[in-house]
């Protein structure tokens, strides 16, 4: 739904009382600014109204009959009576009809204690029940998927969760069957609710008719206590509230803000909650002991950890040696600030990257000039959209991008491999950006450019400068949106975890950030930028690199060649990595230190707009877990460096006081109303890249393929992975190719195939199962990433496809 | 008595009324193409303005009216013709449609003239196979001689006409239910507004109407509206079938002229009342409309002085129950039929006629409780507060009040059958049906 306009008000009688009220809200939202509830069951106000559940209505003056409030928009001088005693038979009359089939089994419902029909029972509600007839029955209750419950005992009708599955995820797959007293929720026969959304309708449900598998018989409400915080489960960062009972978390759920998520959140980021308890989590710090073999750690105190990392660096850099920091998208921006400032004043150096060679280039991300805001879609004239898939990348942007394309009606072209759930929608979709004329866009009016890495093994320089340039011939017109995915990148870049920027969107040389720095930094680093992930590694493989900290990141996994990614870390002499889980990466660790995550740090984060939200501690880390940021301290003052940064909000501080972008950023400004809605950070002083046109693609060669390298919603990362309820449903090792292609290379759905590098330099060669998928383009080969064992992605990769029999 | 607008050519060619050749010989289409090629789009509505038609679906709206509701520049438009016909006791619509199908494409071809609408669809209900098959036949007669199609008639108007085969729920018939079946989705009725004048099938001006309303139309076209308005009653002018049902020696379909009596109704065409018994009560209108005792036999077959009297002329089905009915029993049977019957949108609805289904299902059983009466009333009040017709509605659609109908207006004119049940004195009522507690009746007319 639109933002309200408040600009203008009109005056309303409500109950003989005069209200401001703003014409077209609807009168049950203006009722309630104006602190009349009145009560309802199907009007959700993300929802459109269907004014089902007749629970709403109202009189008004010179409209006959009961009027529904949650469908008559407000008008000039209208007069609106909630309290009659019409209204008042009448609501309680709806209350007895639904009551009459309710089970009213509230001591073992999920819902007890937090139901808005218990509630409105309560308040509102007849005083006994007149029926003696027989309740409806159903089997109950029935899995609608893998992760949500149905109980049509208890169901009301009131079609909120089907509305949201349509019109909000577009996956219209719960239905009501039959009619009358026999309407019923229902999947389609062999046919689950797949949705990677499908946890909102169980937050949604008003009654206890839809549960969710991993939080079921979980908790009463009166045994938890609850924080608001922002999901770290991808750049999105929608706003939830954090449950804990007895030091463990138990549920999130969705808070809703006009900015950014509506209230909504992506089944990932709804679930991942369990990782956080997880059996496997890290929880001592780890030194690999020097004669054993391989895999053969001992557990140290952290004071003998620090002691020795403090002695490798001052060791190195006596020596004049290297050291290197890759990683630090999972941080908050105060523990990837304190590892941005660890890495200058006590390494010495600009070596740091936060992204694994899978993103952007760090310098148009943060250099981005008249950015746009997800609220700004639904304004647009038009949305272009250069990106990976977000309904798989970042599933809550997708819902935002959906609504304003399908329900606000902006044209939106799609460019590169499809959008599932978009593309259907495009006015027209490109395969490639050299392919897209700009002749096509509408001549006035704001043009939101959403750019994102598309593909692996896209080249990412390209793409940004081609989103560059496409900017440039459209001037002011044009709202860039550049786009990463994992987690709180966006926050780690501007916190300057990156080989040329420093805290708040400044280059390395700048010269006012600079000094600045110094008189809160003491600590000599380089005026020219550092290396990136891909020539840190190169490095390392060179030996070259005789410290790296590998913070929150597996570059076996998610760094396009892993290959080179392990004997980089077999090479270099000292690593320390930083972790929640043992993965890949810590197999060649010599240090591994148990890090303290989501849930159980508070501070800062910085979605993909820019949007600063805070995040809260709800339970204590595990074990003798901590936070990145205590540890670079710690490491730091045992070097005698006065580090400072004890505590998240001393950080903050420090971060408004040096870096640019962030002047201004304060806990306060976290609070009220508005705050609900974070703080945008500033614009910083990233000189713009040269733009170029786009170089055609190599288009495929002979028999080969363009390969394309995606995400899926569902993979091996540690989120989904450490999740009991989550494990089980990513896709597994699969490629995707068009029906067509499939036929002329003779290949059966469903059969297995070798994928190889035409370039026999290109080292990729993968066993897959073939998925045949029209919505990938003619000539392409779409493999999702992480989805078994990692595979080497060279940009601009053409591949060919052997069938096996 | 009238000139028969509607059913004289069934009447005359009993064996053939339905084919092109036929519906020719008796002033077939010169309706049509008198509008087309001597009159504007405005006259025809004029015309029918004139004439004072009102719908035949139930509401009873002047068609000419709702014609002029669609906006002046949007399209294309669309009309609906609503042959779902559903209404317990209604078997008007099935008999246009199968005895005299040109009557309803010529007249939706004028409406479609009139309303600069090019493209009509035909919504008849599922189990009317037979009507069906005959109105698909018209229109492809029809196309083969040119009436259907492009530059009809040497003009430049064209038409389509799409048959439309229902899927079966009485629900359909109310008209944004209607639309949205037709369009594919499930068929619940709609908000409004948008009036289906404004945005109806898809998202279009849609104008809904009856099909007998229809086949009036090349009547008033070749006559004209001063000759249909000097039929019937001021404010109900015409003829129109009524569907005769029930305890009568003679039920069946009769065009008569508005303005009659139930009395005569009953005597001329009904034959009187059955085994030359007496009329106890009567549905004057269609399941969704508050019973009459015999006291009303007099009120004439006019809207507006039947919406005065408390109930209404509706879809046309008259349904007469003799000194012997169960009324009970009667009025359940036709909540059974709603609460089977409703779409299941809102709650007062979905569970309110369902449960007063079952506590009248148990009071017949034998089970009535001393409280159950008020329980009946203050159930109905939450469906349809106040208990007046026109209806007030806790509702989106009339289904939900029409549930209430025949209970409270039942247990208001025979308490007594009603009070019986919840004493635990009753047993069979067909026997011990109380003298002298109902008005006189008529009687069969020799
Ligand atoms: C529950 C319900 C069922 C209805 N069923 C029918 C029907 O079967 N046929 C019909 O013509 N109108 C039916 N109507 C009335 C239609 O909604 C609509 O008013 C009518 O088709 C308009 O045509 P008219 O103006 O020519 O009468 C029904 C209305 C309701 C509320
Ligand atoms: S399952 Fe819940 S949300 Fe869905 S219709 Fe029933 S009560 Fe409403
Ligand atoms: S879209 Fe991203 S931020 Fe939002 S709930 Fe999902 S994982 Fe979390
Ligand atoms: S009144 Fe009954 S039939 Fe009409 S919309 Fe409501 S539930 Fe459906």
């Amino acid at each position: 739904m639109p933002e309200n306009d408040t600009l203008s008000t009109v005056p309303i009688s409500l109950d003989g009382r005069e209200v401001q009220a703003s014409p077209g809200q609807l009168l049950i939202a203006a009722a309630e600014e104006a602190g009349v509830y009145i009560p309802r069951f199907c009007w959700h106000p993300r929802l459109r109204p269907v004014a089902m559940c007749r629970m709403c209505l109202v009189e008004v003056e010179g409209m006959r009959g009961l009027q529904p409030a949650c469908y008559v928009p407000v008008k000039e001088g209208m007069e609106v009576r909630t309290q009659t005693p019409l209204v008042k038979k009448v609501q309680e009359g709806v209350l007895e009809f639904l009551l009459l089939n309710h089970p009213l089994d509230c001591p073992v419902c999920d819902r007890g204690g937090e139901c808005p029909l218990q509630d409105h029972t309560m308040s509102f509600g007849p005083g006994e029940s007149r029926f003696v007839e027989e309740k409806r029955h159903f089997e109950k209750p029935v899995p609608i998927n893998n992760l949500v419950l149905l109980d049509r005992e208890r169901c009301i009708q009131c079609a909120r969760c089907t509305r949201f599955a349509s019109d909000v995820a577009g996956d219209p797959l719960l239905e009501f069957a039959s009619r009358g007293n026999d309407l019923q929720v229902t999947v389609f026969p062999d046919e689950p609710f797949s949705s990677y959304f499908s946890g909102n309708v169980v937050q949604i449900c008003p009654v206890g008719a839809l549960t969710s598998i991993p939080y079921r018989f979980k908790a009463r409400p009166w045994d938890v206590t609850i924080a608001e915080t922002t999901c770290g489960g991808c750049a999105v960062g929608c706003r939830g509230a954090l449950s804990e009972t007895r030091n463990r978390l138990i549920r999130f759920l969705g808070v809703d803000n006009d900015a950014v998520s509506w209230g909504w959140l992506c089944d990932k980021g709804r679930f991942a909650y369990e990782y956080v308890g997880s059996e496997n989590r890290l929880t001592v710090p780890l030194f690999r002991e020097e004669t054993a073999a391989a895999d053969a750690f001992s557990e140290v105190s952290w004071a003998e950890a620090v002691e020795r990392i403090a002695e490798q660096i001052q060791e190195v850099k006596g020596a004049g040696g290297n050291i290197a920091a890759i990683g630090g998208a999972r941080l908050t921006n105060e523990e990837a600030y304190s590892l941005s400032k660890f890495m200058r004043v006590v390494c010495g150096t600009n070596d740091v990257d936060c992204q694994l060679d899978d993103g952007l280039p760090a310098d148009f991300v943060a250099g981005a000039r008249n950015r746009a805001v997800i609220n700004d879609f639904a304004k647009a004239s038009v949305i272009v959209l250069a990106g990976p898939d977000l309904k798989e990348e970042l599933p809550v942007l997708y819902l935002r991008v959906r609504d304003a394309v399908v329900n606000q009606g902006v044209p939106l072209f799609v460019i590169g491999p499809p959008q599932s759930g978009l593309t259907d929608f495009a006015k027209k979709v490109f395969d490639t950006p050299a392919a897209f004329d700009p002749v096509l866009l509408p001549i006035a009016g704001d043009v939101v450019l959403i750019v994102g890495r598309q593909s692996a093994a896209q080249d990412a320089e390209a793409q940004s400068t081609w989103a560059l340039g496409l900017s440039e011939q459209l001037g002011e017109r044009v709202k860039l949106l550049p786009i990463l995915r994992r987690s709180n990148v966006h926050g780690a870049i501007d916190m300057g975890l990156s080989p040329s920027l420093l805290p708040g969107r400044v280059t390395v040389d700048d010269l006012e950030a600079r000094e600045r720095l110094a008189q809160v930094w003491e600590g000599e680093f380089p005026p020219d930028p550092g290396r990136d992930c891909r020539e840190i590694l190169d490095a390392a493989v060179e030996g070259k690199i005789d410290i790296l900290f590998v913070v929150g990141a597996d570059p076996l996994t998610d760094f396009p060649d892993p290959v080179m990614a392990r004997r980089a870390l077999e090479r270099t002499s000292f690593v320390v990595v930083l972790d929640l889980f043992p993965s890949s990466a810590t197999r060649f660790a010599d240090v591994v230190l148990p890090a303290a995550g989501w849930g159980e740090v508070s501070g800062t984060v910085t979605n993909l707009e820019g949007r600063v939200q805070r995040v809260a501690a709800k339970v204590t880390a595990p074990g003798q877990a901590a936070s990145d940021a205590q540890v670079f301290r710690e490491i730091a003052e045992h070097l005698e460096v006065d580090f400072g940064c004890g505590t998240p909000e001393a950080t903050l501080r420090e971060i408004a006081q040096v870096a640019p972008a962030y002047q201004g950023v304060s806990l306060s400004r976290f609070r009220g109303k508005k705050g609900k809605e974070g703080v945008l950070v500033g614009e910083g002083r990233v000189a713009p890249r040269t733009s170029s046109p786009f170089e055609k693609d190599a288009r495929p060669l002979g028999n080969g393929f363009r390969l394309h390298v995606g995400r899926a919603f569902w993979d091996r990362g540690t989120l989904v992975s450490e999740c009991p309820s989550l494990s089980g449903l990513r896709p597994g090792p699969i490629v995707r190719v068009h029906p067509e292609d499939l036929a002329f290379a003779g290949i059966t759905d469903g059969s297995s195939v070798r994928v190889l590098d035409e370039d026999p330099a290109g080292r990729l060669d993968l066993l897959r199962t073939v998925v045949a998928d029209e919505r990938v383009p003619l000539g392409t080969v779409s493999v999702p990433h992480n989805q078994d064992e990692p595979f080497v992605i060279r940009v601009g990769a053409t591949v060919t496809l052997e069938r096996i029999d | 008595m009238a000139e028969l607008v509607l059913t004289r050519r069934m009447l005359d060619r009993p064996h053939d009324s339905w084919t092109l050749d036929a519906y020719h010989e008796m002033e077939g289409y010169q309706g049509l193409y008198r509008a087309v090629r001597e009159m504007t789009p405005e006259q025809v509505h004029a015309e029918v303005k004139a004439s004072g038609l009102r719908g035949r679906g139930g509401a009873g709206f002047p068609t000419g009216t709702k014609w002029g509701f669609v906006p002046k520049d949007i399209f294309p438009r669309y009309l609906v013709v609503n042959g779902d016909e559903g209404e317990p006791g209604t078997f008007k619509d099935r008999m246009l449609m199968e005895r005299d199908p040109h009557s309803l494409v010529e007249g939706i071809l004028i409406s479609c003239y009139a309303l600069q609408s090019e493209h009509a669809f035909i919504y008849i209900r599922g189990e009317m196979g037979h009507a069906y098959e005959r109105v698909v036949r018209a229109v492809e007669e029809a196309r083969a001689v040119g009436y259907v199609g492009k530059d009809i008639g040497g003009t430049d108007f064209s038409c389509e006409i799409t048959v439309h085969k229902a899927a079966g729920a009485y629900i359909c018939g109310e008209e944004t239910a209607l639309l949205s079946s037709l369009a594919g989705y499930r068929g619940w009725p709609r908000l409004r507004p948008p009036f289906p004048a404004v945005k109806g099938l898809y998202d279009k001006p849609t104008v809904v109407n009856n099909v007998e309303t229809m086949c009036n139309m090349p009547w008033i076209t070749r006559r004209g509206g001063a000759a249909y308005a000097e039929m019937g009653t001021e404010r109900s002018p015409g003829t129109r079938i009524f569907c005769l049902s029930g305890h009568v020696n003679r039920p069946g379909n009769y065009e008569i002229e508005l303005g009659t009596t139930f009395r005569e109704l009953f005597e001329r065409w009904g034959q009187g009342v059955r085994n030359g018994g007496r009329v106890k009560a009567f549905v004057p209108g269609g399941a969704s409309a508050p019973w009459f005792d015999a006291s009303k036999l007099d009120v004439p077959l006019d809207m507006d002085v039947l919406g005065k009297e408390g109930s209404m002329l509706g879809s046309g089905a008259v349904m007469v129950m003799d000194q012997d009915a169960d009324i009970p029993r009667a009025v359940w049977r036709l909540v059974k039929f709603f609460a089977h019957e409703s779409c299941g949108q809102c709650t007062p609805c979905r569970e309110g006629a369902d449960w007063l289904e079952e506590i009248l299902e148990r009071m017949l059983d034998g089970h009535g409780r001393p409280q159950d009466l008020d329980l009946l009333f203050d159930v109905c009040d939450n469906i349809s507060p106040g208990l007046n017709w026109p209806p007030a509605q806790t509702t989106i659609c009339p289904l939900g009040p029409s549930a209430t109908a025949p209970v409270w207006s039942t247990i208001r004119l025979f308490p007594e059958e009603y009070k019986r049940l919840v004493t635990g004195a009753h047993t069979s009522l067909a026997s011990s049906a109380p003298a002298g507690a109902e008005p006189a009746g008529v009687t069969a007319d020799a």
